[in-house]
């Protein structure tokens, strides 16, 4: 029997979305999977089905150390993917039709977390992660958004943390050549996200995360440089 | 008034956790050849074709504050028991009231944990099922759950194993090593804190590679003389298959095995007198000056002074007197001991093993 590859994936953002999509296919295809999400619960019912491991954590909040020796306990060994597909807007405002929130109006709690999921969780789960990752080798992808490069507006702390978290992957490419980083753009997807950010969006426009996990992992081994952009939609 | 007590002068423990890994000092000792270096060095102080044997145990949060018949104790884990990272039966050793500012010495004693004593935790609770015949405070305890249920409360209720020297205290991130994985030290196994993968892919780059094995690596103090005269405990191992055909294999073809910190010379000649099988086993070996090496030529490891355990332990890889050099060497060079310090690499006189044989 052949090693599936990869053969153990942690995925953050697990219990919905693109990450339970992620870990789906990755099921399918013989991985250990250990999924993290916040809401202990809800991880718990999107992972059983599966057979992967629920750990139930706040990525923005924890200890990143203890977090990647539980996981990989969990996984039975080191990690080959690592995926970061957790994701925060932080909080919003009460716009029915635009709830994202404008710089002038954002508190300092706010801009803390959000980068304290998309930037920094990721930054010191990727830094545990590596000492183990660095013996076979492995991928680390992050998702991240067109909100990244473009100034919309109402997107300044998710954007402004995505940009973050592309430079991070570029300068972890760079310094080890060893190890594949990649961030993904996913284009618009048809998640609870989605719909907290733009309640008014037409669902029918908007991709599948299953097409979309589907596309990124196919692109895992095919993609040059440390980002690229799926278009799914 | 009399005269001063005149006290051997001591090495300086290593206190900063900040302190960049290339910083670190390298005491060569070669035969009766003594040279300093940095850690950087170690490409050069080694031969291609020699071989790195590294512990890659993860420290766990090994120490616990928790309750024992009303009163406050402290419980550090000793060891776990069988091959799963957070087994529901351990070794633990307790500690009375007080913390790692006290003197280990001078702290009371813990109250009577006789079988069936519940010791408490937030959220947490062990049941002592055995007590040593070593010391009554080294007891076997069974916890309430095992699994990431008892991994989640040990990393949510406890702290890594402090030392008194330090000015404060260790984050977990501070005392793994930069390739540590599988959950198992109750202490850092401190040796192989300073060999960052740059330094690892240097080595390999001057045909000087690395393998891996899993040692336990267990307390180093206890405050009780008779069980810090049993230290080292039996400790559990796993070696790859992969690490020990590479271990063989190095030897066959003349090179030196050098083992990464004492635990990891503990692992290989305990497997070496198990038969040289790959896999699971206990170390229960005491290495001394007497013991015949099989499987490990040479030794990276920290700054040692005579009396301690270890110290005793490098009598297999060096003379007495060349020990006493190298450790002058090291206090008058102001080399740093303990976890956070300075290494020292022992090879046998000649290069290459085969010279030596």
């Amino acid at each position: 029997m052949t090693r599936p590859n990869p053969q153990r994936a942690l995925i953050t953002g697990a219990s919905r979305g693109l990450g339970l999509a992620l870990a789906t296919i990755l099921r399918e295809r013989g991985a250990q999977v250990v999924g993290i999400a916040r809401d202990e619960r809800r991880l718990h019912a999107a992972l059983a089905p599966i057979g992967a491991h629920p750990l139930a954590a706040d990525v923005g909040d924890t200890d990143a150390d203890a977090l990647v020796a539980r996981a990989s306990s969990l996984a039975g060994g080191p990690f080959d993917l690592f995926v970061h597909a957790a994701s925060t807007l932080g909080p919003l405002g009460d716009d029915s039709e635009d709830p994202m929130p404008r710089l002038a109006d954002v508190s300092a709690d706010a801009l803390q977390r959000t980068f304290a999921v998309n930037t920094l969780g990721p930054a010191l789960l990727v830094r545990a992660l590596h000492r183990t990752m660095r013996r076979e080798g492995g991928t680390v992808v992050v998702i991240s958004s067109d909100a990244a490069i473009e100034r919309y507006p109402g997107w300044g702390p998710y954007g402004a943390s995505k940009t973050a978290l592309d430079h991070l992957v570029g300068v972890w490419a760079a310094e080890d050549a060893a190890l594949r980083f990649l961030a993904f753009d996913p284009g618009e997807m048809d998640t609870a996200m989605h719909a907290a950010a733009m309640p008014t969006a037409d669902r029918d426009a908007l991709a599948d995360p299953g097409t979309v996990a589907a596309a990124i992992l196919a692109r895992l081994d095919a993609t040059s440089g440390t980002r690229a952009v799926i278009e799914a939609a | 008034m009399g005269m001063p007590i005149a006290h051997p002068p001591a090495l300086r423990p290593g206190t900063d956790p900040e302190r960049p890994l290339d910083a670190t000092r390298l005491l060569s000792v070669r035969g009766d050849t003594i040279a300093h270096r940095r850690i950087g060095a170690l490409p050069a102080e080694l031969t291609p074709g020699d071989l790195l044997v590294l512990n890659d145990a993860a420290t766990l949060p090994a120490s616990l504050r928790g309750e024992l018949r009303g009163e406050p104790i402290e419980v550090r884990i000793a060891a776990g028991v069988g091959p799963d990272d957070f087994p529901l039966d351990m070794w633990v050793v307790l500690f009375g009231a007080g913390d790692w500012r006290m003197d280990t010495d001078a702290r009371p004693a813990p109250p009577p944990a006789p079988e069936g004593a519940r010791l408490r935790f937030d959220g947490l609770e062990a049941t002592v099922t055995e007590r040593s015949s070593i010391s009554p405070r080294l007891v076997r305890v069974r916890w309430s759950c095992q699994g990431d249920a008892l991994a989640s409360a040990l990393y949510r209720l406890g702290a890594v194993v402090q030392y008194r020297h330090l000015h404060s205290a260790l984050s977990l991130a501070a005392v793994q090593t930069p390739y540590a994985a599988r959950p198992w030290a109750v202490e850092m196994p401190s040796t192989g804190r300073p060999l960052s993968w740059r330094l690892l892919d240097a080595l390999r780059n001057h045909g000087i590679d690395h393998a891996f094995l899993t040692h336990a690596a267990g307390l180093s103090a206890t405050g009780d003389p008779a069980l810090d005269r049993a230290l080292p405990l039996p400790e559990r191992y796993e070696i790859p298959a992969a690490t020990l055909t590479t271990v063989l294999e190095t030897r066959a073809r003349g090179g030196r095995v050098i083992a990464v910190g004492t635990t990891v010379a503990r692992a290989l000649e305990s497997a070496a007198l198990e038969g040289s099988r790959p896999g699971a086993g206990t170390a229960t070996l005491r290495i001394g000056p007497h013991h015949e090496r099989r499987l490990v030529d040479g030794i990276l490891t920290g700054i040692h002074a005579p009396g301690e355990s270890h110290f005793e332990l490098l009598g297999a890889f060096a003379t007495r007197q060349t020990l006493e050099r190298a450790h002058a060497a090291a206090l008058w060079g102001g080399y740093l001991a303990h976890e956070l310090g300075d290494l020292m690499l022992l090879l046998p006189s000649n290069d290459g093993r085969g010279l030596a044989e």
